[in-house]
């Protein structure tokens, strides 16, 4: 329903494409034009506002999700491009009612202050984890190097990314989304 | 004059345009070469390649760029594959890898270390999941990271037009900013780099401010064939950042070839990769400045340079 933007191409707008998405396990048909991103379809077309739109360029991973399992800044992809992907987004991470254990621990650590970035940050650390299940506190932070806290709280975020990667390397939980039910981590910190 | 606002163009506090949502365009998905070659005829230069999008959608929302079309040519199956070894003495990298698979390729760590090092410094985990090493070359930001490199090593790239397929130095590919011989009509394939002889070393250095997300300020790459403690049998030297195209700086080669490596022939190639340096001014360093990065950024590699 927005309109391609009313100016001087207004004539011969592109038609609107089938667009067959997997979004967080669950099969989605939209339509949309070929200048449609794949974050106006998240937000504005299936309304999972959880993977937020920050300076829309493709510098600061507030929009991260997973495409097909690997991090990408949802407003680059065009969402004719993304046709048949699975795309897994910060709503799509706890299941059962169990926060996924980078949610968990971002809680548990106290890694939030604005919250903005928050989304972007737990996705793009799922795609770090599926990686290196292990990483030491520089790996952590090239890690997340994509990803801008403007309240600069990436202290506690790296902490936090330490905690769940050795309570899932503990077994209490696994990494990446689908797969079987996450439980806590360790208990609550103060 | 500043741009005029609407609820989809906003004037960003550069003063730059910036779209929200970009301007409409027909995309197309190629299957084959021919194919995004017949598409790219029909638009007569009016329609972008689309690889991972990190470079052109970026560009489309800045309004610097406004094609009619997009051809998307990810899913042109002999423009991807895997990152392999021919006939024993070359690493063919189709231009579609990705640079996360350039940073991770075991073949690359093991053989041609340098590629590997060199995508992995370049922007953040997400762009790298999706930008392409083709994609990083054919649009020719002068400071494309992966150009020195691939120069210094002698790489050559295959352009396919419509009248076949070409092999092009890589050091006769780029022609000015976001200007290559592919211009709008012609499709980058394969990227071919001979694997160097024992005793050669290759290495990158890149100037940033910021370790994550930046664009370099400068960058430099070297590359020396010797044998053991032998003169110096082969160099190349190659500069990001300072001129409109990646640049080979023959003069600092040939000041090193037929030379020990020692401290004179090093000032000797830092100073004349110094003086054919041609930088701008612009936001992230006066010409002069980036001008005595490179002399430093040379004279350190070299320094490293041998085993």
């Amino acid at each position: 329903m927005r309109r391609a933007d009313g100016e001087r191409r207004a004539a011969r707008v592109p038609a609107e494409r089938p667009v067959t998405l997997i979004v967080n396990g669950v099969r989605r048909l939209v339509h949309a034009p070929p200048n449609r991103t794949l974050l106006d379809v998240l937000r504005d077309t299936l309304g999972l506002t959880g993977t937020n739109r920050g300076c829309n360029q493709g510098d600061c991973g507030a929009c991260t999700v997973l495409l097909d399992g690997a991090s990408v800044n949802a407003c680059l992809v065009l969402a004719v491009d993304a046709d048949g992907s699975d795309v897994t987004t910060i709503e799509g991470l706890a299941e059962r009612g169990e926060l996924h254990p980078l949610q968990r621990a971002f809680v548990d650590e106290g890694a939030v202050q604005c919250g903005y970035c928050t989304p972007g940050m737990i996705v793009q650390a799922v795609d770090l984890l599926r990686r290196n299940p292990e990483p030491d506190e520089q790996a952590i932070r090239i890690g997340i190097e994509g990803n801008l806290c403007r309240c600069t709280g990436y202290a506690k975020i790296v902490k936090a990314i330490a905690a769940a990667a050795r309570g899932m390397k503990a077994g209490t939980a696994r990494p990446g989304p689908g797969r079987k039910p996450a439980t806590t981590t360790t208990g609550r910190k103060k | 004059m500043r741009p005029a606002r609407s609820p989809s163009s906003i004037g960003s506090p550069c003063g730059r345009v910036f779209r929200a949502t970009l301007r409409p365009f027909e995309y197309h998905g190629a299957r084959t070469v021919a194919e995004a070659l017949a598409l790219l005829a029909r638009y007569r230069g009016r329609a972008d390649l689309l690889a991972g999008g990190t470079d052109v959608v970026v560009r489309m929302k800045l309004d610097r760029e406004r094609p009619e079309a997009l051809v998307d040519i990810k899913r042109v199956a002999a423009l991807g594959g895997p990152i392999r070894l021919v006939g024993g003495s070359r690493v063919a990298i189709p231009p579609l890898a990705k640079l996360a698979d350039v940073a991770s390729s075991a073949l690359l760590r093991r053989k041609l270390p340098v590629l590997a090092e060199a995508a992995s410094l370049m922007a953040s985990p997400q762009v790298r999941n999706r930008a392409t090493i083709g994609g990083n070359l054919a649009n020719a930001a002068p400071s494309a990271d992966m150009a020195p490199p691939l120069i210094a090593l002698g790489a050559s790239v295959r352009v396919h037009s419509r009248r076949g397929v070409a092999t092009v130095p890589l050091d006769e590919f780029f022609l000015g900013p976001g200007e290559t011989v592919l211009g709008r009509s012609k499709v980058l394939g394969a990227i071919l780099v001979p694997l160097p002889p024992r005793g050669a070393r290759a290495i990158y250095r890149t100037h940033t401010v910021r370790e994550a997300m930046d664009i370099s300020i400068a960058s430099v790459a070297i590359y020396v064939e010797r044998r053991g403690r032998g003169p110096i049998l082969r160099a190349r030297i190659v500069l990001g950042a300072v001129a409109p195209i990646p640049l080979r700086v023959r003069e600092a080669e040939r000041a090193l070839e037929g030379a020990d490596g020692g401290a004179l022939a090093i000032a000797a190639a830092s100073g004349a990769a110094a003086d054919a340096a041609r930088p701008i001014d612009d936001v992230r360093g006066s010409a002069d400045y980036r001008r005595e990065i490179v002399r430093v950024l040379v004279r350190r590699a070299l320094e490293e340079a041998p085993a």
